[in-house]
């Protein structure tokens, strides 16, 4: 840390053309990837510290008190049993559903491999709404992946690194989605705000079918998401004639900063999650 | 902070341990409703190490250290190494100067600093992107301005302390 003998602007200068070459190297280039994916590593002893922050409210609700456990246990095996009933359908559609796809020859999607992961940063710059999950390359985690929780549509990778990732949230004005309108099959394209749990939704025309509380799913179109799940609910539509198509804003089905567990998805057989290699590799 | 003796027996561990704890005061999980009024925690401490002690901590820190936050946050390499750098320098070439003024003067500055930190950072941002900017991201550096002379007391108690005692 000893800086008295070169002038500090001198300095400056040689470290601006290195930060402006590594700024252009990175964006341009995956020559960082190693520096990523130390990343990761480096930042155990600081999550370590930020982790007593999630700790403090655990303790106190759950471990003091016998009886919100009793009860948040009835209302997990309620919800479960709610789950349960309604998945016994879900087999049949989904069985019936590849039938009648067969039928039309259409690709059926055979998606649905996934993998559990946790937030471990909530939120990583004011700009970009992006977060840090504890699955990285180990686990087979690849960009673009699609991140969903139990509300909705998360996200979707953005960087990798050995451990951790980074989902870029469909809040990042950076993130567009296709999607569909569940009443009626509308497709249209969702794109982030930078507001938090906010999308509009894009070159829709000033006649479309369209009304409040609309709920948007992904429509599987551009093969990153797989069709059907939840992405928001429409809360606003302005019509202004002077404009050529509708202003759309659509509230997410995921809260981000509500949310604790994370699914992260492969689509194929082919892109198999790594959680079972690496059981299997434990194993031997 | 007129002559370096007194304090030239403290290790840089002070230092070191601000910067982790600004770095961890990042990371924390903050409601949805105080998302744009998280001051640079960094910057703060950044600023308050190149004035009172700019024969330590300098340019090359402030960049090392941004360097630092943009591995731990995946980042582009080298978006918060030059706003810290920058930061930096400004403190350091004015350092004399800025002591001399009051707290509530300094307040400006670090207003003034943030903000500009605040726009570098959404420059390179925009880039990428192409946001919209809004006053929004001011919020922070209001809030850093604000939070200022807590940082000057609380880091002067913690720097001083043994020097005032040999005195």
């Amino acid at each position: 840390m000893n800086n008295t003998r070169i002038n500090p602007f001198y300095q400056f200068c040689l470290l601006f053309v290195l930060s402006v070459g590594l700024m252009i190297l990175d964006n341009k280039t995956s020559l960082f990837q190693p520096v990523k994916t130390i990343g990761s590593i480096v930042r155990r002893p600081f999550e370590l510290v930020v982790g007593i922050q999630d700790l403090v409210p655990q303790i106190a609700e759950e471990y003091y008190d016998s009886s919100v456990l009793r009860e948040k246990h009835e209302r997990l095996e309620r919800d479960m049993a709610v789950l349960r009933a309604h998945l016994q359908r879900y087999d049949a559609i989904k069985a019936e559903n590849e039938r009648l796809g067969r039928l039309l020859s259409a690709s059926v999607e055979s998606s649905d491999e996934f993998l559990l992961a946790n937030i471990v940063t909530s939120n990583i710059e004011p700009f970009s709404h992006k977060i840090v999950i504890d699955r990285g390359l180990e686990s087979g985690v690849f960009v673009g992946q699609p991140a969903v929780s139990p509300d909705g549509v998360l996200g979707q990778i953005t960087e990798v690194g050995y451990r951790r990732s980074v989902v870029m949230l469909l809040s990042d004005v950076g993130h567009g989605l296709p999607v569909q309108v569940l009443r009626n099959g509308l497709l249209t394209i969702a794109v982030g705000t930078g507001k938090p749990d906010e999308i509009r939704l894009l070159y829709l025309e000033l006649e479309a079918d369209l009304r409040m509380h609309d709920l948007l799913v992904t429509s599987g179109m551009g093969n990153r998401f797989p069709s059907g799940y939840h992405v928001g609910t429409v809360t606003e539509v302005l019509k202004d004639t002077s404009q050529p198509f509708l202003n759309v804003t659509v509230t997410t089905s995921t809260r981000a900063n509500y949310t604790k567990d994370v699914l992260l998805l492969w689509r194929s057989a082919g892109q198999a999650p790594g959680d079972g290699q690496e059981a299997s590799a434990r194993g031997e | 902070m007129v002559n370096d003796k007194p304090v030239a027996h403290r290790s840089d561990a002070v230092i070191m341990i601000s910067f982790f704890i600004a770095i961890v005061l990042t990371m924390l999980t903050y409601p949805d409703s105080m998302r744009y009024m998280i001051p640079n925690w960094v910057l703060l401490v950044l600023f308050y190490w190149c004035l009172v002690a700019p024969d330590r901590v300098g340019v090359f820190t402030g960049w090392s250290v941004g360097l630092f936050i943009d591995i731990l946050n995946f980042t582009v390499l080298g978006q918060h190494a030059l706003t810290q750098a920058l930061v930096a320098l400004i403190a350091v070439s004015a350092a004399r100067k800025i002591l001399a003024y009051s707290l509530w003067q300094q307040c400006f500055i670090v207003l003034a600093l943030s903000g500009l930190a605040i726009g570098f950072q959404f420059w390179v941002y925009r880039l990428a992107y192409g946001n919209e900017f809004t006053l929004v991201y001011w919020q922070s550096a209001v809030m850093a301005a604000l939070i200022w002379p807590l940082i000057r007391i609380l880091l002067d108690r913690i720097w001083y302390r043994g020097s005032q005692r040999s005195a």
